[in-house]
């Protein structure tokens, strides 16, 4: 993940330094930010590098999940090449793929939870969950949060499994969900693509209760395209992963058709006069 | 009792390449009283036999239950079995806190393992003194586990350590083609016919001496045998047991109330008194049993 300056590369190391995996300041050989300003305690803590919201649905055979290639550095678009897809494991009876929304740590995240698929049987998507919601929510314990919001889909044993959690340890699951921005532009889009779905579903217009991978995909493709158009942090090329009993798959980096014509006839801000 | 000069501290190599602390160590488990584990598809098995250190005394207990789905049978210093059990009932209630579910078996087996080497490596330290049978289940199915002190642990169909196990062994290999497929109580049979074959020979298996461990659901067709539909760890001490030494008895034609109850209430005639108090105790009163190698401090 990008560099950040608050997050020196030793306090990721930490993570999986010790036995639960859990963040021990005492760790690492260039110690955390409190050591470093001589002995104060550092509490409060901004991520310089972001990315913006992440966006998951469950469909017929799995879970989807997107997000796109920016790691903005304030405002400015400073890292397009981002993947925040993180293929976390795919076995024989289960596979999980993490989204994240801020860009902390979580390669070692990430790391730990390959580590522990040995050969002795592999963690489930709701483990793997679980042990995130634990993780973040010790480290908020501690005043020293990893500032991030993800997303875990996973499938096993045919369930699939999508679930949210944040710097704060808040935790919850549905079958959509959307993460920052996302939760107020494309939560409802997905929600009501998924309502929708249901009823035609029981009505009997359509068949099974749930969208198939086409029509998945579209949904997504259309709350991305509505996110590049309203969030001023996004950009247009972006991942989609699709989770199923198969494995995790994620996509080539894609973009939406946009029509900006529209634009010119704005009025009220930017630098055309009245 | 120094064999040579090579065996003052763990970490020295003798020039034939062995670690003789090491040695001495697996010498305590064979020196602790026999324990046999099985295992088929669906159910896995512990026994051991307990001892006393005289009539006075009650029997150590060989079971030690881990977790709902984990527990072990030990042979060895029981004071060092309690340090590594209690290590893996924090490991099982670390998974369940962390990862919301329970540990699978062969990882807890391997953690300890891992613990085990360290004090065969490190100046100062001493190796445990005793070895585990580990039975659990798992997302995998049943699992029976051998630890020892060398910090292996290996996964067996069927597997005995501690005295005389090595009588257990022969029979166990003998009939290795057909637990896979056993019932519980089959399974439990050919475990006590193990199990008998460790005893010397003055001895049997009575309800006070014999325990038995299980995981899996109990269906049993034995008359008076405990059933359960949970699948947990479960240990089956004193008139639990009994049911399945009558089955034992009725197999092998002897008299299916047993032997030590009769020869308990022979107990008042003179010439029977000796032999039959020993049976029945398990007879491990100090110096009356040399032949078997037992010290007091083990169990």
């Amino acid at each position: 993940m990008a560099p950040s300056r608050y997050h020196n590369p030793s306090s990721a190391s930490g993570i999986v330094g010790n036995d639960h995996g859990f963040y021990d300041a005492s760790s690492g050989p260039g110690g955390n930010e409190a050591v470093m300003a001589g002995g104060v305690v550092g509490h409060t803590q901004q991520p310089l590098v972001t990315g913006t919201s992440v966006l998951g649905l469950v469909f017929a055979d799995g879970v989807m999940l997107a997000a796109d290639n920016l790691a903005s550095y304030g405002s400015l678009a400073r890292f397009r090449d981002i993947q925040r897809l993180v293929p976390l494991e795919s076995s024989k009876s289960s596979s999980s793929c993490l989204a994240v929304a801020v860009c902390l740590g979580v390669d070692s995240i990430s790391e730990r939870a390959q580590a522990l698929g040995d050969d002795h049987p592999s963690l489930g998507p709701k483990q793997i969950y679980e042990f995130l919601s634990n993780l973040m929510y010790a480290r908020r314990s501690k005043m020293d949060p990893l500032w991030n919001a993800m997303l875990l889909g996973g499938i096993k044993d045919g369930e699939s499994f999508l679930g949210y959690v944040d710097l704060l340890g808040t935790t919850y699951q549905a079958p959509t969900l959307a993460s920052g921005f996302g939760s107020h532009m494309a939560q409802p889009l997905l929600r009501e693509a998924y309502e929708k779905r249901q009823e035609e579903g029981k009505s009997g217009a359509k068949e099974g209760e749930l969208m198939s991978r086409e029509e998945a995909t579209a949904v997504l493709e259309d709350c991305m395209k509505v996110l590049y158009y309203r969030d001023a942090r996004s950009l247009n090329k972006y991942q989609i992963a699709t989770i199923t009993a198969q494995g995790v798959e994620i996509s080539a980096s894609k973009s939406s058709e946009t029509e900006w014509k529209f634009a010119e006839g704005l009025r009220g801000y930017g630098p055309q006069k009245q | 009792m120094f064999r040579n000069t090579y065996d003052g501290d763990n970490t020295t190599f003798s020039p034939q390449g062995r670690l003789h602390q090491v040695e001495y160590a697996q010498e305590a488990v064979k020196q602790g009283s026999a324990a046999v584990g099985l295992r088929s598809k669906t159910h896995a098995v512990l026994l051991t036999l307990k001892r006393s250190t005289g009539e006075l005394a009650s029997y150590q207990k060989k079971m030690i239950k881990i977790d709902d789905h984990v527990g072990v049978a030990i042979a060895g210093l029981t004071s060092d079995a309690r340090v590594l059990s209690n290590f893996m009932r924090q490991l099982a209630m670390q998974s369940r806190m962390l990862y919301a579910r329970p540990i699978p078996v062969g990882r807890i087996v391997q953690s300890i393992a891992d613990r085990a080497q360290a004090n065969t490596q490190q100046y100062g330290k001493r190796p445990y003194g005793v070895g585990f049978l580990v039975i659990g289940k798992d997302e995998t199915g049943p699992h029976l586990f051998e630890f020892s002190p060398a910090g292996i642990s290996n996964e067996y169909h069927a597997h005995s350590i501690g005295a005389r196990s090595q009588s257990a062994k022969t029979y166990l290999e003998d009939h290795h083609a057909e637990y896979e497929d056993c019932s519980l109580d089959e399974l439990i049979q050919h475990g006590l016919s193990a199990l008998r074959d460790t005893l010397q020979q003055d001895k049997t298996l009575t309800l006070k001496n014999t325990s038995i461990a299980i995981i899996g659901p109990a269906t049993s067709s034995i008359p008076g045998a405990t059933t359960s539909k949970k699948a947990n760890f479960r240990v089956l001490d004193d008139e639990a047991v009994e049911p399945y030494l009558r089955e034992m008895r009725r197999r092998r034609g002897e008299p299916e109330s047993g032997e030590v109850k009769e020869e308990e209430e022979a107990q008042a005639d003179a010439p029977a008194t000796e032999a039959a108090g020993d049976a029945a105790t398990g007879g491990a009163a100090p110096g009356a049993s040399d032949g078997d190698g037992d010290v007091q401090m083990q169990e």
